[in-house]
């Protein structure tokens, strides 16, 4: 007897289902190395950031950064359940991504305006902690919110399909 | 401490950690770190924006995590199909950040109160 034709049984579609534990792990380390760094280097790091944040290259980095590990926890995810990476999936992910990062960068704006009215001599010590903490802020998010909002349409889907 | 328990009663239980919250109790733990990290963070004199967008974070995180405890404790009272494994891995995860965040927040938190003392 013969095999059965492929295509009378195409192989199952499992999307995969994103787990929030898996972001929350990857942020978690990516804060304490962040937290490391600024113990071990408390003038030189922030200094580099606010450079970067001059030069315009700090978005841009973060963007490249946060989508970079999206993509990796993304296709771990996938590995460990077996599932195949969707498209639509992906493209939602670093679309969320992009738009948390830069989200951030447009209240940066908001609050280095802010803290250069107050008017104070020291005003442009205090922008430049608020460029680092909205730095931090902004890489934390990033990993963390798209996989949030991913896990809730997924958790929608699922029980649209129940009902 | 099970330890020492378990010496007192003669008993031979050597639970794990995994064990020990194996119901997602450090999901409520991370609930009440992100709180008390989210007190700090609105008692800061940082820019409105950051004290929102820090805020929402820890609130995020630590909804979630209480939320794991909550799924663990309903599904063991009702009897529902319980992964005793997955709900120590999400709580734990979960708890490691809102723990990584806390504690950055407050180094940025003593930085910030620093320089508005110069």
């Amino acid at each position: 007897m013969s095999a059965p034709a492929p295509a009378l049984f195409p192989a199952q579609y499992h999307p995969v289902k994103i787990r929030l534990s898996d972001p929350a792990a990857a942020a978690a380390w990516v804060s304490l190395v962040f937290g490391m760094v600024l113990v071990f280097l408390p003038v030189s790091f922030p200094h580099m950031i606010v450079e970067n944040w001059q030069n315009g290259r700090l978005i841009p980095a973060m963007i490249f950064l946060t989508a970079l590990l999206n993509g990796v926890i993304y296709l771990r995810a996938a590995h460990l359940r077996s599932a195949k990476p969707g498209l639509l999936t992906s493209a939602w992910l670093g679309a969320l991504t992009v738009g948390t990062v830069v989200g951030f960068s447009v209240l940066l704006d908001a609050a280095i305006l802010h803290e250069q009215s107050k008017l104070i001599p020291n005003s442009q010590a205090l922008v430049n902690e608020e460029i680092l903490a909205h730095t931090y802020w902004g890489l934390i998010s990033g990993i963390f919110l798209p996989y949030l909002v991913i896990r809730f349409t997924q958790t929608l889907n699922f029980q649209t399909k129940v009902d | 401490m099970t330890r020492t328990w378990a010496h007192q009663h003669r008993s031979k239980v050597r639970p794990t950690l995994g064990q020990l919250f194996q119901r997602g109790e450090l999901g409520l733990a991370g609930l009440v770190l992100a709180i008390s990290a989210m007190w700090d963070l609105q008692n800061s004199q940082y820019a409105p924006q950051t004290l929102a967008v820090g805020s929402v974070i820890l609130a995020l995180s630590g909804i979630m995590a209480g939320a794991v405890w909550i799924e663990g404790y309903c599904r063991h009272s009702t009897g529902a199909e319980i992964h005793p494994k997955r709900v120590w891995r999400d709580s734990r995860n979960l708890a490691f950040l809102i723990l990584s965040i806390a504690g950055v927040a407050e180094i940025l938190l003593d930085r910030f109160t620093k320089v508005m003392r110069l």
